[in-house]
């Protein structure tokens, strides 16, 4: 027990969910612009894994880290553009779209891996570069904090800046208000003559550059490369965050950070005597439990409301 | 004043599921008139109104404005030609507030942000112009309908509209609400502004229009001007004959009681008391009325005691037997009919057949099948009787449900819930979107049943439908009883407006004679 | 005359689908292989072109047949759920565990062996079934988060307590020769699971229509709301149609284990439950149908493995083509606007009808 303590309250577990949720929070961005335009992306994890191999190949060739990044990004808000075509354009069944953009891509970035390296698992043959870290004046001074914050990925910076940017734009810009009404009453917003579908093919283009900039990070910063399927359900767990985070950019930067502590935890306690295959699971595992209490949080307050209102009225 | 402002031409309309709503349909309205349009539900009147908004693409036909023709292809283009349409159910998202909603699309912003403040300085300016009382702050999901409605209109006048379509707009309104509604039209149309008004109200049509449009089955029947038009030959170029109002019954003979509710009180999703402490009981042998403008608790109610909802208050008996903690199944199975006035959420699965719609709530019972196995032999014999009694129009009864006009989809419920004789008969709007013909029958069922000796609780926003079928009458305002007529022959439809708005309360003592 | 019309708008779809995301494919291997034309041909004569090959189809029909199933039934209760992958592994890994750990005679073990992959896989669909039918959790998150743990849980069992230290690679024992299901075509592997498979298909088709289980779930899947109003109880429909799911599943990795291994070795899921989802696609959630999916899919998959082998074109290419075809048939009104003309074509023709006979 003591060892799990000393391993918990250290500065470089902290540094490390930060590290570990980056990608999480980007996700959940993606996640978060989605929903709110009432189409729920089942495709963050294929067009992360797209954008993470995309971004590998161009720095590779280009060798211009900043063309890199761009290039993945690019390469999410290209897969949701087509996957809104199909969604929005065809109305077809968003949940089977999403899983079929992420069987392209589970396939399709082996498939292209494969033609470029000869191999099917790592990138290694590729000279990629990863976006550098930096360290942020007069912060990096400050014991712990410093630690902590400092010496971060540019992109984990960038990160926290757009959950911010997000709030501004959902709650106090016409575009933003126009998507989170379109999830609510499409037909409102319809009928005021702003396009519907249009309104959603820009939540979803917003939602492929959140998940480009997270596979970029993936393999860019959090690793130097791409691997096969490096995303691990990470797409997945970014919805789960949006839901407990109500579709806030906030809340759902914060159920990021318990999901990406869980996941830093996984790597810190592989120490312990217990069997590997245990703490591997503790992302999962908690990711299903924060969505159980989510639900049965949810279905309880409104029951208890309802009760406590009419026990009141006596 | 008699130029023709808007034409349109020939218009025809097929929906994907095979439906002619319009078949060359010709229209035109003139500067500054109230224009009427009529039809029945299903005449195809809302298309063609859809059409002109933009909402839907006719497959043939022309639409000309001044003389100029236009292509509509979406409300955008409507808007942009001067044309705004207050939907029949409301087009408003009600997490936003007042303002946010009449603004949408179009907030004024400030350094590319929107500034709540202007917006709601300006929400105050055009509400006064136009005299409407509306609190620009409310968040929507929190305001009565009425003032929903005056959010709707402002939203077309922001949108620069000069021709307002409004849509069956008095349906969800009170009788006082309704005059209110159409001083204001009177207004607008001083202001220069065009209103085509539909409707399928007789009286109000005559009361405040110039000329009327009348449809029917997808076609026009011609326009006409309102001085030379009775309400005797605009109900017979509606429906082809004169329209038999009354049902024909026979006095009630109450019985003992089947329904009996005590005390019963619900929060709605709102998190409103939806309904108050209400007490009520349906006897055998007699159909009690609920009037009531929609929203003030009906829906609630119904959702309580047929055990759609179930964190309610209060306690629920059918035939002796407390229902209320029991599952639909066995509240069905105590004798419970239920038919909703939401058709398409719970009525019908669309997509399922019509077979399968009729057996949906005997799953327990062996007329389709012993134990666990569906027996198809039981189900098509059932399925072909069904359909026969209750002359429900279709090619056979493997078709999908979503192949059926509104009116023979409602004969499906109906069958279904009469299938199994209940005790007691929830009737939630019955008639609501169904033509005259099938609403007839519907009526004269519900009055069969009533002599054969089951319970009748009729609910209605149609006045005349609960004034005619009801042999008592209860009206609901604010989730509570707030007027009991143990004859319903015994108050006239003013007198009811009056409790229906809130304006009358019966003493306690009357009120608890229903219960 | 509507729903015949209905029938050929589908099929016409699902034909359309497959020749476009066939045409896609072609199109890559233009780009990418050297020897294009011989990839195609490979590609697409390939799994005919041997007994053996024709052989290897037919054995990856077996699994496909049950995760498809698997998929159909949850499917048709509208339920995303992707419990199959997880359920197929671990249905495997508890026939594995309950034939070394218990000497059992040969039948009641094969058996008996079978229904505990059965049963397993079904207790794996719990946890999301239940959340979601309780709660109302998403089931597809679930569903994905879960199986990620069954495979640690895998791993787990294999390397702790089935392991064969002698083996090679990782892997567990030796399963008893005489509880293995037999190859019944020489030179191939095509083992009696087959019919294990088609009596699934029958059974769940006759549940799927002939039972009023069946019937409820079918309604859950057309209009809840209509469901619970009705008097079914969602509640059961939405759980069980999920253990069924799991149970069809795991039955599956059961046979594939018994059929075509000699020994418990995936330490992650062979990825069937989704082959799955994609079968039940081609299928129209038709149990009937799942044969006819399952086959295709099958002979894409050993089409693909033939060209890899004698190419340069990777067998991943499988995968694009499943999602492809999963993309355009999901695209149901991607046909819709014929589909409009030829319905005004046929109420114009009633219409005529109408006044010929007046």
């Amino acid at each position: 027990m003591q060892q799990l303590f000393g391993i918990i309250f250290t500065t470089s577990f902290a540094y490390s969910i930060l590290r570990v949720s980056t990608p999480l929070i980007l996700a959940g961005m993606a996640a978060v612009v989605s929903e709110r335009a009432g189409v729920a992306n089942i495709a963050i994890e294929g067009m992360m894994l797209i954008s993470a191999l995309t971004g590998v190949v161009i720095s590779a060739a280009t060798q211009n880290c900043f063309v890199g990044v761009l290039a993945g990004v690019a390469g999410g808000m290209v897969v949701s553009l087509i996957l809104a075509y199909f969604i929005l354009q065809l109305k077809a069944n968003n949940i089977m779209c999403g899983l079929a953009v992420n069987a392209i891509a589970k396939g399709g970035t082996v498939f292209v891996l494969y033609l470029l390296t000869g191999s099917k698992g790592a990138s290694t043959a590729l000279n990629s570069l990863t976006v550098p870290k930096v360290d942020i004046p007069l912060l990096k001074d400050i014991p712990v904090l410093g630690e902590i914050f400092s010496g971060q990925s540019i992109l984990t910076y960038t990160a926290i800046l757009l959950v911010a940017v997000m709030h501004v734009f959902i709650f106090r810009t016409r575009t933003g208000i126009r998507i989170s009404a379109v999830g609510e009453n499409e037909k409102a917003v319809g009928s005021v003559g702003v396009s519907v579908i249009k309104t959603r093919y820009t939540a979803l283009i917003i939602s492929g550059f959140f998940s480009g900039l997270a596979g970029v990070f993936l393999s860019m910063s959090y690793m130097s490369g791409f691997t096969a399927n490096m995303t691990s359900g990470r797409g997945f767990i970014a919805l789960a965050a949006n839901s407990m985070g109500q579709n806030t950019p906030w809340g759902t930067l914060l159920a990021a950070l318990v999901f990406g502590a869980a996941d830093s935890a996984a790597n810190y306690l592989q120490v312990l005597a217990v069997p590997a295959q245990f703490i591997q699971m503790i992302p999962y595992a908690t990711t299903i439990l924060g969505i159980t209490l989510y639900s049965v949080f949810k279905v309880r307050k409104e029951k208890k409301i309802k009760m406590k209102m009419l026990g009141m009225q006596q | 004043m008699n130029e023709d402002l808007l034409v349109m031409s020939k218009i025809t309309k097929i929906y994907p599921n095979g439906v002619m709503a319009n078949d060359k349909v010709d229209f035109s309205v003139r500067t500054g008139e109230i224009h009427a349009l009529m039809g029945e539900n299903g005449a195809g009147k809302s298309t063609l109104m859809n059409i002109l908004y933009g909402e839907h693409q006719p497959e043939e036909g022309d639409i000309f404005i001044e003389g100029q023709k236009i292509k509509i292809n979406s409300p955008n283009d409507a808007i942009m030609h001067g044309i705004g349409m207050v939907h029949q159910h409301f087009m408003l998202v009600p997490s936003l507030s007042v303002a946010q909603n009449i603004y949408l699309g179009k907030e004024p912003r400030k350094n590319g942000l929107i500034d709540t403040k202007e917006m709601i300085k300006q929400a105050e300016e055009i509400a006064r112009k136009y005299n409407f009382n509306i609190l620009p702050t409310a968040r929507v999901a929190d305001i009565p309908v009425g003032m929903k409605q005056k959010v709707e209109i402002l939203k077309a006048l922001v949108g620069g509209a000069k021709i307002l379509i409004l849509d069956e707009p008095t349906a969800v309104l009170t009788p006082q609400e309704t005059e209110e509604l159409f001083h204001e039209l009177k207004e607008f149309k001083k202001k220069g502004h065009t209103i085509i008004f539909i409707s399928h109200k007789l009286k109000e049509i005559k009361q405040i229009c110039d000329r009327i449009t009348i449809m029917k089955n997808g076609r026009s029947m011609g326009t006409y001007n309102m001085e030379d038009m009775d309400e005797k030959s605009i109900s017979r170029l509606m429906v082809g004959r004169d329209v038999i109002k009354s049902v024909e019954k026979k006095r009630a003979k109450p019985g003992e009681t089947v329904l009996k509710v005590e005390d019963l009180s619900c929060i709605n999703e709102d998190g409103k008391h939806a309904v108050n402490h209400i007490n009520l009981k349906v006897r055998r042998g007699e159909i009690l009325g609920i009037a009531g403008v929609e929203g003030n608790g009906q829906s609630e109610f119904v959702e309580c005691i047929s055990g759609i909802r179930k964190d309610y208050k209060g306690r629920v008996s059918i035939c002796g037997q407390y229902v209320d903690r029991l599952s639909i199944k066995k509240i069905r199975k105590a004798g419970l009919s239920h038919i909703s006035e939401d058709r398409m959420s719970y009525g019908v699965a669309v997509e399922a057949s019509i077979s399968d719609n009729l057996i949906s709530d005997k799953l327990g019972e062996d007329m389709i099948g012993h134990g666990p196995i569906l027996s198809h032999k039981k189900i098509a014999s059932l399925s072909a009787d069904l359909v026969d009694k209750f002359l429900i129009k279709c090619s056979s009864y493997k078709q999908p449900v979503s192949m059926l006009s509104g009116g023979n989809m409602q004969k499906v419920v109906v069958a279904r819930e009469f299938a199994r004789e209940p005790a007691i008969m929830i009737a939630n709007q019955p008639s609501r979107g169904v033509d005259v013909g099938a609403t007839e029958f519907i009526h004269k069922k519900l009055v069969e049943i009533r002599d054969n000796g089951a319970a009748v609780l009729l609910i209605s926003a149609d006045l005349n439908e609960v004034m005619e079928l009801s042999d008592s009458l209860a009206v609901f305002y604010g989730g509570e009883v707030v007027a009991y007529f143990e004859d319903s022959k015994n108050v006239t439809e003013e007198e009811l407006g009056y409790y229906m708005l809130g304006l009358m309360k019966q003493p306690e003592d009357i009120i608890l004679g229903l219960g | 005359m509507n729903k015949k019309r209905e029938a050929l708008f589908q099929f016409l779809s699902v034909l359309i689908a497959i020749a476009v995301a066939l045409l896609v494919t072609f199109a890559i291997i233009l780009c990418v292989s050297d020897e294009p034309v011989e990839a195609l041909k490979t590609f697409i004569t390939g799994p005919l072109s041997t007994k053996r090959r024709i052989g290897n189809v037919i054995e990856g029909m077996i699994p496909l047949i049950f995760t498809g199933l698997a998929a159909c039934v949850m499917f048709q209760a509208k339920q995303f759920s992707l419990i199959g992958d997880g359920a197929f592994l671990v249905g495997a890994l508890a026939t594995a565990v309950l034939l070394l750990k218990f000497q059992l005679p040969a039948v009641p073990a094969l058996f008996l062996g079978i229904l505990i992959g059965g049963a397993v896989g079904g207790i794996c669909a719990v946890i999301p079934g239940f959340l979601k039918a309780k709660w109302n959790a998403n089931e597809f998150v679930v569903s994905m988060m879960f199986n990620s743990i069954l495979e640690y849980f895998t791993v787990f069992i294999l390397l702790n307590y089935i392991r064969d230290p002698g083996s090679g690679f990782v892997a567990s024992y030796l399963i008893p020769e005489n509880v293995k299901l037999p190859s019944f075509i020489a030179k191939t592997n095509v083992h009696t699971g087959l019919f294990i498979a088609l009596f699934m298909v029958v059974l769940t088709t006759l549940f799927m229509y002939k039972t009023k289980w069946g019937y409820s779930i079918r309604m859950v899947g057309k209009n809840p709301r209509f469901s619970r109003y009705s008097g079914i109880n969602t509640f059961a429909v939405v759980f069980s149609c999920q253990i069924i799911g799991g149970f069809i599943a795991g039955l599956g990795g059961s046979v594939e284990l018994l059929g075509m291994y000699d020994r418990f070795q995936w330490q992650s899921t062979p990825g069937y439950g989704f082959d799955g989802m994609t079968v039940a696609i081609l299928a129209a959630n038709n149990p009937a149908l799942v044969p006819v999916g399952a086959l295709f899919l099958a002979y894409i998959r050993v089409g693909t493995d033939v060209m890899a082998r004698a190419t340069s074109v990777p067998n991943e290419s499988v995968s694009i083509i499943q999602g492809i075809i999963m993309l355009l048939i999901t695209a149901s009104a991607f046909l819709s606007k014929t589909k409009h003309k030829m319905v005004i074509r046929s109420v114009r023709d009633e219409q005529k009808k109408i006044k010929e006979v007046a």
